[in-house]
């Protein structure tokens, strides 16, 4: 009997400091909406590793992933103004930066995919590794490493809006709900998208995978 | 249940998107289709490859997020004064932006020309009867100058008007134009109580009469002068 309990403190405890931290969002924003140089920067320091994470997963690349991720902030500062707190502040960064990124994309065509972890095939395999640091199963690791590689491949290979579906929510875990509002569509759409995508990446991946 | 609804349900299966009855029919399935728990374990596998995924490069470069938003506030920083210079730039001019120091050229030219239209309107305010007590006159040295233009024509006046400006020192050498006279008055220390000019500069350059120039035969002062040929103005 004592565990609900527990269980419900936690839980109202967890609300209370979602509430303080929604609380801060709002002056924050609402502070750099007045033009307060430090409030916006607080708030990029909240997203700056989620929306270059969303960067690099998309892009592959360094390079790349911090020039769609400074781009992405950059927008939103001018966009600030235009805010009206009808969506969260996290939602609708995650749509500056998908549409800034979807966008660099089709510009670009650069999504190589090409740094792909380039030690893992040679450290898996390398005979020099002390036994403490040799995988315990080599084989399944290389197979695992070259599954990686295939998979660069083949999320290169999807449009856009269904890689991004898929960058969304099997690589960040954004919940299909979030990602419907980010992107402006019903779940059904998202739903839809995200199982055509995997059964793409598994067609692809078919050989490796079996 | 079938193993197309199966393998449609996979998905939303490992979601956890599934209804208790709906999981419980696949589970059934599963339990009976080898091919659909294969399909399921790949399915599984592709998940997990996707969620292990790389999500930022094994090294970033060193002090990368602490960078971070000053490197993005010198850009929002630069891009704001970049939308000042802007705005200034975008004015117009034959459909190009002007660049700022011919816009400021421009403007300074305007104000000097505006600014020195106020002075000469301040320094020659009389469209009448010429102005008494002219400092002009106060000079012991005599008058080099009184520029005005006079109210009566030269042909009222008998074409006696013949001055030559110039001689007698327009500041700039300014050429003598039509309707331009000598003003000479009663208070000038050169002219006596009735007008005429006994002792000034101007009598030598008059290369006619001096009759027809009367006091209050002007009307408009344009400049006068003087200092006894020392170029000196009192207004212009």
């Amino acid at each position: 009997m004592a565990e609900p309990a527990v269980e419900k403190k936690l839980n109202e405890s967890d609300r209370a400091r979602s509430k303080k931290s929604n609380d801060d969002e709002f002056g924050l924003i609402r502070a750099a909406q007045r033009g307060e140089e430090e409030a916006f920067g607080e708030l990029v320091k909240r997203y700056q590793q989620k929306i270059y994470a969303l960067a690099y997963s998309m892009t592959g690349n360094h390079s790349d992933a911090d020039d769609l991720a400074q781009e992405t902030f950059l927008k939103a500062y001018r966009a600030l103004g235009r805010f009206r707190f009808k969506s969260k502040f996290y939602t609708w960064i995650y749509r500056i930066a998908i549409n800034t990124i979807i966008s660099e994309l089709k510009k670009s065509r650069k999504h190589s995919h090409l740094e792909l972890e380039p030690q893992w095939a040679e450290t898996v395999q390398s005979p020099y590794l002390p036994p403490g640091l040799r995988p315990a199963n080599p084989r399944r690791e290389l197979r695992r490493a070259e599954l990686r590689e295939v998979l660069h491949r083949a999320l290169d290979k999807l449009t856009d809006k269904h890689r991004a579906v898929v960058t969304m929510h099997d690589i960040e875990g954004i919940p299909q709900v979030e990602i419907a509002r980010i992107l402006s569509c019903s779940e059904g759409t998202i739903r839809s998208r995200l199982h055509y995508a995997r059964k793409q990446l598994q067609g692809l991946l078919k050989v490796r995978l079996e | 249940m079938k193993c197309g609804k199966a393998k449609k349900l996979i998905y939303d299966y490992l979601d956890g998107l599934l209804s208790p009855k709906e999981r419980a029919r696949l589970t059934e399935h599963l339990d009976t289709c080898a091919d659909c728990r294969r399909r399921l374990e790949q399915t599984r596998e592709l998940l997990e490859l996707l969620k292990r995924k790389s999500k930022s490069p094994q090294e970033l470069p060193e002090g990368y997020w602490v960078s971070f938003w000053p490197r993005l506030r010198d850009r929002i920083r630069l891009e704001q004064a970049g939308e000042r210079r802007k705005v200034f730039l975008s004015l117009p001019y034959f459909g190009k932006p002007v660049p700022a120091i011919a816009l400021g050229s421009i403007l300074v030219i305007l104000a000097l020309v505006v600014a020195g239209v106020a002075v000469l309107k301040k320094n020659v305010p009389w469209d009448g009867l010429p102005p008494t007590g002219y400092p002009v006159f106060s000079s012991g040295d005599g008058v080099d100058f009184i520029l005005a233009r006079a109210v009566s024509s030269e042909e009222e006046s008998g074409g006696e008007n013949d001055f030559a400006l110039a001689s007698v020192g327009v500041p700039g050498g300014a050429e003598r134009r039509e309707g331009d006279f000598i003003l000479a008055c009663a208070d000038c220390p050169g002219v006596n109580g009735s007008g005429d000019i006994v002792n000034s500069p101007f009598r030598s350059s008059r290369s006619r009469g001096e009759s027809s120039i009367q006091p209050g035969g002007v009307e408009h002062v344009l400049a006068c002068g003087f200092g006894g040929g020392r170029g000196e103005r009192i207004f212009w």
